[in-house]
């Protein structure tokens, strides 16, 4: 038995490692009702703030196992075997066994070639249902995990970054079935995409994205799971899910960040699968939701997914939704997307432009929307074309620099201040430290107290007499015979002992030693007297 | 081969308190000076902390139940300050009482057990006369210790007073079965944690002789209440110094289990606290706790102790009779004794 900060999450949960996601959920408010600051059971047991930092751990334990991502790469540190894993997570997956880079690349490869006429129909169905569902959902528990990751995300990273092959670190970690996925099957179809992704994603926007990626991941995660088809569609289904609920409900601004944050996520675990089904599902899904008001939205919503695909960047999800859903907040991302514009056009193809050419128009009339969703639809080509190459990494950079201009800069700068101020704390206290250290006359170790090095040490402190009397609650008089070795006028030695404590420690002198040694000279020289 | 036997690395004493056998056959594990004589298969001590929760009214069910299962109860009052075992049990006030037995120093246990009517089931009162009884000597609670785990019968089970006197956990600590009774109420819960604490340090301390971890222990003890060191933690510092031991004191905290009997429930939450605390009481403190289960608040009981009656034989059909037959099959279940023919 560990103590619980050491307990693993399915040992804190007190589920098995195979546990499905109802069984955690159960689990997981069973024990928040038991843990809970005013329950009977932990009164009295332990101090308030253990039962507290219990909770959190608990609830951290849940936001990683409730994940489908999430929990696989936890159990992949863990070290437990990932097919059980994959079981567990995705079990009505027709290929379990599969790992999800296969499964993805298969995936993939159906959807590339359109023939496959399961997935498009899934990722239909997906956003279809995607425009109902997440929107609740979203707002509620969104909320809730950016709270709960703000806290933690951080602490993950380190670890997940010396782990997770991908060195996402929280952005990685949910992408992580996913980017695994897509990476390895974009790898696997147009080179080497996935390593500058990887890499790029990485600490930069550890930090800043973790919180919005760790928002929606989990989000998505319970439409992944309803979603019947293997990964290619799961991992779109989340994809559409934000992308749908942002323009649906939350056109308000006050929701905004919730969607927005998704968007942005939902690129990471969407990415690769996406940029390729896109194309495909494009026109299936904005043909199942034409006649509804959400037609222009539904209809960007793949290109949308696609373009965060490559680009994570916050900024430019931002961007593409902001035009899409409310066009409440164009003047924001708009650098950080033109900076990306010029790479990723290049090898922009024919088919998904049109489309969202078109839709922009649609939407609003906004500058910076055409070249967001042109971005967007860059990375479709990349992947499915396979001229990915200048495309992925020109993505990849631009999610880098994006939230590198936005939030980067705003981390940066709280760091900077933080530092600064730690500088100046750290400072001060080695001044400090400085100070007194020179101060000090050097003492050998065999010095003998006398009232004149006891007199020294007082004046390089800077005492007074009388402070020093004022301090210790010794008289002056005997301080003043202290210090002058007028030892036949010093009180008997019991008493005289004490006031030498008291002085050494007032001096910062080791007091059992100066008593030791000064009261050797007293008995010593009173005696000769 | 006897369970105690097959673990060599036991001292003598701890030797004699540990698990008995778990077969029929006798067993001569008496301390020496009183002979060699059965002790008791297993001993239960209820305890819990606070007054007034049920203690005595627990175990003079679970004596009856037991009894009635076709098993020889002993009941030891150990509530020496205020005993009242015997008027739970409707016996009124006995000629003997342990206190008889602890001043004169020739008497023998069997001189103070009084019958109690019911089958099988029989009672040693507590200290009536003596007004400084509670305060028990030391040689006296050896002395009484060590007559207790000679006593014969199958089952030995002492009700223990309120408190977290070492009189009390040094008793409730030799028992195979600690049973803490809890109240769903934070007074009682209060108590109940730190009884088990006190309980699970006193017993730490017993062992510290073996393992050489005098000083660990001892800071551990005189920690604040709220900071107090759980086994990880003590464990930890013992591991530092010497890994074996560790293993050993591990294995052998481990195996200081509390048992958990919630008593007048009230709702059905109620009826989940027991399996709360012990949760808890794991998640924290990291040592095992069994949830024996709950006894409903009832009115029969009360009534029963009105008529001084056991309600197990007052009212067996009520819910609190009900649910101290199961807790007492439970116990039966834990020792792997399989329950003889009700007469």
């Amino acid at each position: 038995m560990k103590p619980f900060a050491q307990q693993t999450y399915y040992e804190l949960l007190e589920v098995p490692v195979t546990a499905q996601m109802e069984e955690i959920h159960a689990a997981y408010s069973r024990l928040m009702e038991l843990y809970a600051p005013d329950s009977i059971a932990v009164y009295a047991l332990v101090d308030a703030d253990q039962v507290d930092a219990l909770r959190a751990r608990m609830t951290e334990a849940m936001e990683i196992l409730t994940d489908a991502d999430l929990r696989v790469e936890y159990d992949k540190d863990l070290g437990l075997p990932a097919r059980k894993v994959a079981e567990a997570v995705t079990a009505p997956a027709p290929v379990p066994e599969v790992g999800p880079t296969q499964r993805a690349a298969e995936a993939l490869a159906s959807a590339v070639e359109a023939s496959a006429s399961t997935s498009p129909v899934a990722t239909a169905e997906a956003a279809g249902k995607g425009t109902e569902e997440p929107e609740p959902e979203l707002s509620g528990p969104a909320a809730f995990r950016a709270s709960f990751v703000s806290g933690y995300s951080l602490s993950y990273v380190t670890s997940s970054l010396q782990t997770a092959p991908f060195g996402g670190g929280f952005v990685g970690m949910p992408a992580a079935g996913r980017m695994d996925g897509g990476a390895a099957s974009s790898a696997a179809e147009s080179g080497s995409s996935a390593a500058p992704m990887a890499s790029d994603s990485t600490s930069v926007e550890a930090g800043t994205e973790s919180n919005a990626a760790a928002v929606t991941v989990a989000a998505p995660a319970s439409v992944v799971a309803e979603a019947p088809s293997p990964a290619a569609p799961s991992s779109e289904s989340p994809v559409a899910a934000p992308v749908a609920s942002s323009p649906t409900a939350p056109s308000s601004e006050s929701l905004a960040a919730a969607p927005v944050v998704s968007g942005t996520a939902t690129p990471s675990n969407g990415s690769p699968v996406v940029a390729a089904v896109a194309t495909t599902v494009q026109l299936e899904a904005s043909s199942i939701t034409a006649p509804s008001s959400e037609s222009p939205s539904a209809a960007l919503s793949p290109s949308d997914t696609a373009s965060p695909s490559t680009a994570d960047a916050s900024a430019e999800a931002q961007v593409a939704q902001s035009p899409v859903a409310t066009e409440p907040e164009p003047s924001v991302p708009e650098e950080p997307v033109v900076a990306q514009v010029p790479p990723a056009p290049s090898p922009v193809e024919d088919t998904p432009v049109p489309s969202v050419a078109a839709q922009p128009p649609v939407t609003e009339p906004e500058p910076p929307a055409p070249p967001s969703t042109s971005i967007v639809v860059s990375p479709t080509p990349s992947r499915s074309t396979g001229t990915s190459r200048p495309t992925s990494p020109a993505g990849a950079s631009a999610q880098t620099r994006g939230p590198g201009r936005q939030l980067g800069d705003a981390q940066v700068l709280a760091q900077d201040a933080a530092i600064a101020t730690a500088e100046a704390a750290m400072a001060q206290v080695s001044a400090r430290v400085r100070e007194v250290r020179p101060r000090l006359p050097d003492i050998p170790a065999d010095a003998e107290f006398n009232g004149e090095l006891l007199r020294r040490v007082r004046e390089t402190r800077g005492f007074t007499l009388h402070q020093v009397a004022d301090r210790t609650r010794i008289s002056l008089r005997h301080l003043e015979n202290v210090e002058a070795d007028r030892y036949t006028l010093l009180p008997p030695p019991v008493y005289l002992r004490g006031i030498l404590m008291n002085l050494a420690r007032e001096l910062g002198l080791d007091p059992l030693r100066v008593s030791r040694s000064y009261l050797g000279l007293a008995s010593e020289k009173s005696g000769k007297k | 081969m006897r369970l105690p036997m097959s673990k060599p690395s036991r001292a003598p004493q701890a030797d004699a308190r540990a698990l008995g056998s778990p077969s029929s056959e006798p067993v001569h594990a008496g301390p020496p000076g009183l002979g060699r004589r059965e002790r008791p298969r297993r001993i239960i001590a209820v305890g819990g902390g606070k007054g007034g929760i049920g203690k005595s009214m627990v175990s003079a069910n679970l004596g009856v139940a037991l009894a009635q299962s076709g098993l020889n109860v002993l009941l030891v009052d150990a509530d020496l300050g205020g005993a009242n075992l015997h008027t739970c049990l409707g016996v009124g006030q006995p000629e003997a009482t342990l206190s008889d037995f602890l001043r004169r120093n020739k008497a023998r246990l069997e001189d103070v057990i009084v019958p109690t009517g019911v089958p099988r089931l029989s009672l040693i009162a507590g200290a009536q006369d003596a007004l400084d009884a509670a305060n028990l000597k030391y040689a006296q609670k050896q002395k009484l210790l060590k007559t207790l785990l000679g006593a014969q019968a199958d089952y030995l089970i002492l009700d223990l007073g309120a408190g977290t006197s070492f009189n009390t956990i040094d008793f409730f600590i030799m028992a195979d079965h600690g049973l803490l009774v809890v109240l769903p109420e934070p007074t009682s819960v209060e108590n109940a944690y730190r009884f088990a604490k006190a309980a699970f340090f006193r017993r730490l301390q017993q062992m510290e002789a073996q393992y050489g971890i005098q000083d660990l222990v001892d800071s551990a003890l005189t920690t604040r209440e709220g900071s107090l060191r759980t086994l990880h933690d003590v464990l930890e510092q013992v591991r530092r110094k010497d890994p074996v031991g560790a293993e050993r004191l591990e294995r052998e905290l481990a195996a200081f289990r509390i048992r958990l009997v919630v008593n007048q429930a009230r709702t059905d939450a109620d009826l989940n606290v027991g399996t709360a605390v012990a949760s808890a009481w794991k998640k924290f403190f990291g040592i095992d706790m069994d949830d024996l289960g709950a006894i409903r608040y009832d009115d029969e009981a009360w009534r029963a102790v009105r008529k001084r009656r056991p309600v197990l034989i007052e009212r067996p059909d009520s819910p609190a009779a009900l649910a101290i037959q199961r807790i007492a099959s439970r116990l039966l279940a834990i020792d792997g004794t399989p329950i003889p023919a009700t007469p």
